[in-house]
């Protein structure tokens, strides 16, 4: 067996040659390729990643405030509640006191009509009575006589009514 | 029948001739390698059209030379480790296509029959010139990166092996040379006899059979230079 130079020498050079064109035109743009793809995958899970970790964060966020707001707007219905019985009580004790007060005054009104109803009446009647009396007897009775029997009568009325 | 084989004790491979000489050079041209010409000019026009639109979507023949580089890159990963193989890759990757693509070329009609075609590995001269770059680059890559604690490692561990392991070195090489054009020429051979004797069907099982046998040698010249170079990188690092 032996080696041949000339096929030696070739198969070294062709080599070579071949190495320096594949490495310039196959290799560098396909392994760049492939690398800048693992790159953008891991790019991209790792965006997915943050973007989930993000949106569950602001979803915890939101569902934060939304139970504030529902909070707050339970504490402002209560509250709501409770100032509408609180006016409604106030409204009905001051209608209540004002309606006490019209009876009142009205009833001193009718005390008060009556009395002079009464006292205007007493005053008829005695002179009814007296005119009548002394239509009766015929002759005018003396002052003094006139006096008491006005007495006797009121108190009788009195008594009558 | 005793042709090719006489012609092969003599010359490392399937008798030859020159078919022309470059002038002024001294350098004879073989049928090896005007096949090897060809096989570069194949890969070029592959490696052309994988990369004329590189997509970041792969699609068509950039998708099935990605699928090699991914299987090229594991199997170096497993012998060197990922930044070694990355940046080994191109080296590599270009011994295991031109041999694969040389082994296979024996199966085709016409191999070492017609004038100017003959499979490149089935000659030891071009195993041998394969082995040297192997050799060169294993030595330069651990010098380059172990300094002159790469070279310690060959009195290690005692310097009284230093003889055997300079031995070795050299053993290397042949080794890697001698297993492929003889793997490659035997099957050659043994193709062409059984065409000489029944070229109908029986043949077959033998093409077959060189299929697998291509790849074998193709994966295990690539796999034997990666980890000559991962442990000669590594050796000045310890």
């Amino acid at each position: 067996m032996e080696i041949d130079l000339s096929k030696l020498i070739w198969s070294i050079v062709n080599f070579l040659v071949l190495l320096a064109i594949l490495r310039k035109f196959l290799y560098r743009p396909l392994l760049g390729m492939m690398e800048r793809r693992e790159k953008d995958i891991a790019g991209n899970l790792e965006s997915a990643d943050r973007a989930s970790k993000e949106s569950a964060h602001l979803k915890e966020e939101y569902e934060a405030r939304l139970r504030e707001a529902r909070k707050e707007a339970s504490e402002i219905v209560a509250r709501g509640v409770k100032l509408g019985d609180e006016t409604r009580s106030q409204i009905m004790e001051e209608a209540r006191k004002q309606a006490d007060e019209y009876m009142e005054k009205a009833r001193h009104t009718i005390t008060r009509e009556k009395d002079k109803a009464i006292a205007e009446l007493k005053a008829e009647v005695a002179g009814l009575a007296v005119a009548a009396a002394g239509r009766v007897i015929g002759k005018n009775l003396q002052p003094e006589d006139h006096r008491r029997l006005v007495q006797e009568f009121l108190e009788e009325a009195g008594e009558a009514q | 029948m005793l042709g090719p084989l006489a012609a092969a004790e003599t010359a490392g491979g399937h008798a030859s001739t020159a078919l022309f000489t470059i002038p002024g050079l001294g350098l004879k041209v073989f049928a090896e390698t005007t096949t090897s010409w060809a096989i570069m000019l194949l890969i070029m026009v592959i490696a052309f059209l994988a990369t004329r639109r590189v997509r970041l979507i792969p699609r068509g023949i950039q998708n099935l030379m990605e699928m090699l580089f991914e299987a090229l890159l594991g199997l170096f990963e497993s012998a060197m480790g990922p930044h070694q193989a990355r940046k080994y890759f191109p080296l590599l990757a270009t011994f295991f296509i031109f041999i694969i693509i040389s082994n296979y070329s024996g199966l085709l009609p016409g191999a070492g029959v017609l004038t100017g075609f003959m499979p490149p590995t089935s000659n030891w001269s071009i195993t041998a010139g394969l082995a040297i770059i192997v050799f060169f680059s294993v030595h330069y890559f651990g010098l380059r990166e172990g300094g002159t604690a790469y070279l310690k490692h060959f009195i290690q561990p005692s310097p009284v092996l230093l003889p055997l392991n300079v031995l070795e070195e050299f053993v290397k090489p042949l080794s890697l040379s001698l297993r492929l054009f003889g793997n490659i020429f035997g099957e050659e051979l043994l193709l062409a006899v059984f065409l000489g004797m029944i070229p109908f069907l029986v043949p077959i099982p033998i093409m077959a059979l060189s299929l697998l046998f291509g790849f074998i040698q193709a994966f295990v010249f690539t796999l034997l230079a990666a980890i000559y170079i991962s442990s000669a990188t590594e050796a000045g690092h310890h």
